[in-house]
């Protein structure tokens, strides 16, 4: 038998395969391909879910800015709205009989004589700020109309608010006369800062720039985290091909 | 230069079906698909199990594509898996009886030829069909598929010595066939 005859005669042989035969294999090897996207796919979804938290808990970790209810009130610009300005009930806390109800009847006549010399000087210090400008005293209330509208003391709080650096205890024990000297002097502070910028809001100004550094900080980490995602697609594209 | 360029287009296409494009898988798939099909015919008969066979080779191919180092050619490369595919689908069925090993000396006895150039191909097919699983499976690596006895036996797991035994009955015992069927030929 002459071998070389056969192989020949073998290797030149095609037999042509079922028209659905490619169909079959195209199948199977889709089925292959959507199974080992499957687990890269999970991965992805991972990925994106540890993004979306990261993104939402990290800034809120690193953010060590303490949200008071008065910046949240000042985030909305409200229309500015003449109130009438009320400065009865301070002229009234100021008067004797209000003193007597705060001092102790004991420490009465002890600082009797420092009261008296307390109270020629406050009456000074009073009499000039009586003197400035109530338009100046009208814009501090200005700053929270709604509040001066409620509160009759609003004033007060205004400025208390505006230069939280000269907060007044409201302690009963408090001599009244030093009170009303602490808060005199913390009105001519206003007073003079509202005076050399009339037109700059320094809390606004502090909060914006706050909002500024937190805003950049944020991009910072998203820019990071967009980043970490892009080299793990990049990777996942890679194992993809890898695979197939 | 037409070889070269030929060459260089399915490489380009081996790298493109590596990559999972279906359109180059299809082409090369279309290109080998006949001849691979003849290949696992020469080992299982029928032809849908020998078409599945091929399917499951040609799945082997493209899922494993990317290990092919462009070292030999593809061709010699996708029918080696299909052969091992075949032999496997032997192996599990258990359909390889291995016969007594012939000495050394009777194994250099050459068998006269007998011509069978006159006789159709798939009358010959026919006759290889016949053939013990075993048999046929040495026969077709050693005479068609041209594998060593080394190779052989290393593929199916047998000694040099078997696989050239196997061989040599295979030979003889086809070398009867084929004179039987010219008789009856004759008769006719």
């Amino acid at each position: 038998m002459k071998l070389n005859n056969i192989k020949d005669k073998f290797n030149d042989r095609e037999i042509q395969p079922g028209a659905d035969s490619w169909e079959k294999l195209s199948q199977r090897l889709d089925r292959t391909d959507a199974q080992s996207k499957k687990p890269i796919l999970l991965w992805l979804t991972a990925a994106a879910a540890v993004l979306v938290l990261g993104l939402t808990t990290v800034p809120s970790l690193f953010s060590h800015t303490d949200v008071t209810p008065l910046d949240r009130q000042m985030v909305i610009e409200t229309p500015e709205v003449e109130t009438p300005l009320r400065r009865e009930p301070y002229f009234e806390s100021n008067s004797p009989e209000s003193v007597k109800e705060t001092v102790p009847e004991v420490a009465r006549e002890k600082e009797a004589i420092a009261t008296v010399e307390n109270t020629t000087k406050a009456t000074q210090k009073t009499a000039e700020t009586k003197k400035a400008p109530i338009s100046s005293i009208q814009d501090i209330a200005l700053e929270q109309p709604e509040k001066a509208a409620v509160h009759p003391t609003t004033l007060q709080t205004g400025v208390a608010q505006a230069a939280p650096e000269v907060l007044v205890p409201t302690e009963p024990q408090t001599p009244f006369n030093e009170a009303n000297a602490l808060l005199d002097k913390a009105l001519k502070q206003v007073q003079g800062k509202e005076a050399m910028a009339t037109t700059i809001n320094p809390t606004k100004l502090l909060r914006e720039t706050e909002w500024d550094l937190e805003a950049q900080r944020h991009n910072r980490l998203e820019n990071t985290l967009l980043d970490g995602l892009g080299r793990l697609k990049r990777e996942a594209v890679a194992l993809i091909d890898r695979n197939q | 230069m037409k070889v070269i360029q030929l060459y260089t287009n399915e490489k380009k296409l081996i790298e493109k079906a590596a990559a999972g494009d279906r359109k180059a898988q299809r082409r090369l798939y279309d290109k080998h698909a006949g001849k691979m099909l003849s290949v696992c015919r020469q080992y299982i008969s029928p032809i849908e199990t020998a078409e599945e066979l091929m399917l499951n080779g040609f799945f082997k191919v493209f899922t494993k594509l990317d290990t092919f180092q462009h070292e030999g050619s593809f061709e010699g490369w996708v029918r080696r898996i299909m052969i091992r595919e075949c032999l496997n689908s032997l192996r599990k069925k258990d359909l390889f009886k291995w016969s007594q090993e012939i000495e050394e000396e009777r194994l250099e006895d050459e068998v006269p030829d007998e011509s069978e150039e006159d006789l159709p191909l798939h009358l010959i097919q026919e006759c290889i069909d016949r053939l013990p699983d075993g048999y046929k499976s040495v026969f077709v690596m050693f005479a068609i598929d041209g594998l060593k006895h080394r190779e052989i036996a290393t593929m199916l797991d047998i000694s040099e010595n078997t696989s050239k035994t196997q061989f040599r009955k295979a030979r003889l015992m086809l070398q009867e066939q084929l004179i039987e069927l010219k008789k009856k030929r004759h008769e006719a």
